[in-house]
């Protein structure tokens, strides 16, 4: 425990140092306060908009859309994923298109998806599904391909039913590759939903920080990269522990 | 070239076969597709096992000994020819054979008793049977107290114990060894040597043992079948009929590794 904290407290020194560095530039005119607001500012303004209520709501419903949208992407890409990885006559019907889409950065799609879905609800979640899709989409597809032969060779020599191997020796083999994926996939879904939500949204971070910029108050467009991050990771480190304890037979291996 | 083995040592070989045969391979052969060109691995290979029988197939490394087991064992199938196990004609895996092969092969995600377990699912055992049955055959093959330790905490000697225990677990007629010591230091390989000695003392099983190891050939075998590379074929087939349990330096013992190391030498020319 001692040492967690001190692990927490050396990874903290860089940020805290920094800040600093930037609170004393700010406070001593060394750069446009308008612009580089001090990190006391951007604190301040969280404060007020956690107290007015307006900080939660625009966090729950980024994690809304974040939500759906990785269910409906994620779960696809898993389907994807486990059909393509089984069947090779899936595989050469669309992994050759699948290869191609996930090259596209997901930022692209913004303008035309834009035109397809307008500025409501669909565009977001849609956005969101793509960004949950491939991840997911890529490692439940190598992971259920690289499952060793020679472990389901040993299915094969105990008489295991086609479905007995899948449930048994491809399912707990690459489940630690798909955990890996469905990680990914939700850290991408956060970051497309600030993207999404910066081009066309009337709530949620992104918004919060669009309607900063456009008021030209900074300390919001700040606070709104600070919370973003933070959410990110916390995002980040849940569904790790999830995805270590299903890969935990693979570390000492 | 001139076979130098003791002819007292040799067992009559109708004398054996008059039990019942427990394998048959039947003028097998098998090839395989090396960048589109077939490579003969098992050239016409015919072999009766006599039920109980402890046979060692010995040879250079490319002399398709191992296809030869993956055959038996319903892994490969052979181009031509056929291969019999109890009488009926083998088309894929069966539980009536259980096989070990060089690396353990256990599942890392399963523990150990977990691993031996898996070996009675496509029976339909209750799961809680299973356990049962994962228990003691791994109290058998001296792995009492590890029963839930993963692979990965167990040594190399351990977890092949494991996977003989895996291959146990049926009680199959037939168990196939597929160099199973090879990956094994010294000491652990001589222990676990006269393990199988053992267990096939308490229950015996016909026994189809490859390696490249010599003195485990002579160790262990009724008759050692010796096999050419390129295409893979018998050379000889040395009975062994030296006294149980075997002592590897009487020079009964001696004599006849020499006489089948000249044979294995030879066969490199």
């Amino acid at each position: 425990m001692a040492r967690a904290l001190s692990i927490v407290g050396i990874g903290a020194l860089l940020p805290v140092v920094g800040l600093s560095f930037w609170e004393i530039a700010a406070r001593a005119q060394w750069t446009q306060s308008q612009i580089l607001v001090p990190p006391s500012a951007v604190f301040a303004t969280i404060v007020e908009f956690w107290q007015s209520g307006e900080l939660l709501s625009d966090i729950v419903a980024s994690t809304c859309r974040v939500l759906i949208g990785f269910l409906l992407g994620g779960s696809l890409g898993f389907v994807f994923g486990i059909t393509a990885g089984l069947d090779r006559r899936v595989e050469a019907i669309f992994a050759p298109t699948f290869h191609v889409l996930r090259q596209i950065p997901v930022i692209a799609w913004l303008p035309l998806l834009v035109l397809l879905a307008g500025f409501g609800e669909g565009f977001k979640i849609l956005t969101i599904s793509i960004a949950a899709f491939f991840p997911i989409g890529l490692n439940t597809l190598d992971g259920v391909k690289n499952v060793s032969s020679k472990y389901i060779e040993v299915g094969r020599a105990l008489c295991f039913s086609r479905r007995q191997i899948i449930a048994r020796i491809i399912w707990p083999a690459a489940l630690p590759a798909i955990m890996n994926g469905a990680r990914l996939s939700l850290s991408r879904s956060w970051m497309l939903v600030v993207a999404a939500e910066l081009v066309a949204s009337t709530t949620g971070i992104g918004h919060r920080m669009d309607w900063g910029r456009q008021l030209f108050q900074i300390d919001v467009v700040f606070m709104g990269v600070l919370v973003t991050g933070c959410m990110g990771l916390l995002i980040d480190v849940a569904v790790r522990g999830l995805a270590r304890r299903a890969s935990r037979w693979t570390e000492q291996a | 070239m001139n076979v130098r083995i003791d002819d007292r040592l040799l067992k009559n070989d109708s004398e054996v076969r008059r039990v019942g045969v427990a394998i048959s391979v039947d003028h097998v052969s098998r090839a395989f597709d090396i960048n589109g060109r077939p490579l003969a691995v098992l050239h016409d290979i015919s072999l009766d096992i006599t039920a109980g029988e402890f046979v060692v197939i010995v040879g250079a490394s490319g002399c398709g000994k191992s296809t030869l087991l993956r055959l038996i064992a319903g892994l490969d199938m052979p181009n031509a020819g056929a291969v019999f196990v109890g009488g009926s004609k083998v088309v894929g895996p069966g539980l009536d054979r259980g096989i070990v092969f060089q690396d353990h092969r256990l599942l890392p995600w399963l523990t150990a008793e977990e691993n031996v377990a898996a070996a009675l699912i496509a029976r339909g055992v209750p799961k809680a049977e299973r356990l049962d049955v994962a228990r003691r055959y791994l109290a058998l093959v001296g792995l009492t107290g590890f029963e839930t330790a993963y692979p990965s905490q167990l040594s190399g000697g351990m977890a092949q114990r494991a996977a003989i225990g895996r291959a146990l677990a049926n009680d199959p007629d037939v168990l196939l060894l597929d160099e199973p010591l090879g990956a094994l230091d010294a000491l652990t390989r001589l222990k676990l040597q006269n393990e199988i000695v053992r267990l096939s003392a308490k229950n015996p099983k016909t026994i189809v043992l490859v390696t490249h190891d010599i003195e485990e050939a002579v160790f262990f075998a009724d008759r050692i079948v010796v096999m050419d590379a390129k295409p893979g074929r018998i050379r000889r087939i040395i009975p062994v009929d030296l006294p149980r349990p075997r002592d590897r330096s009487s020079p009964g013992f001696v004599a006849l590794r020499s006489a089948v190391l000249d044979e294995f030498i030879d066969e490199t020319h």
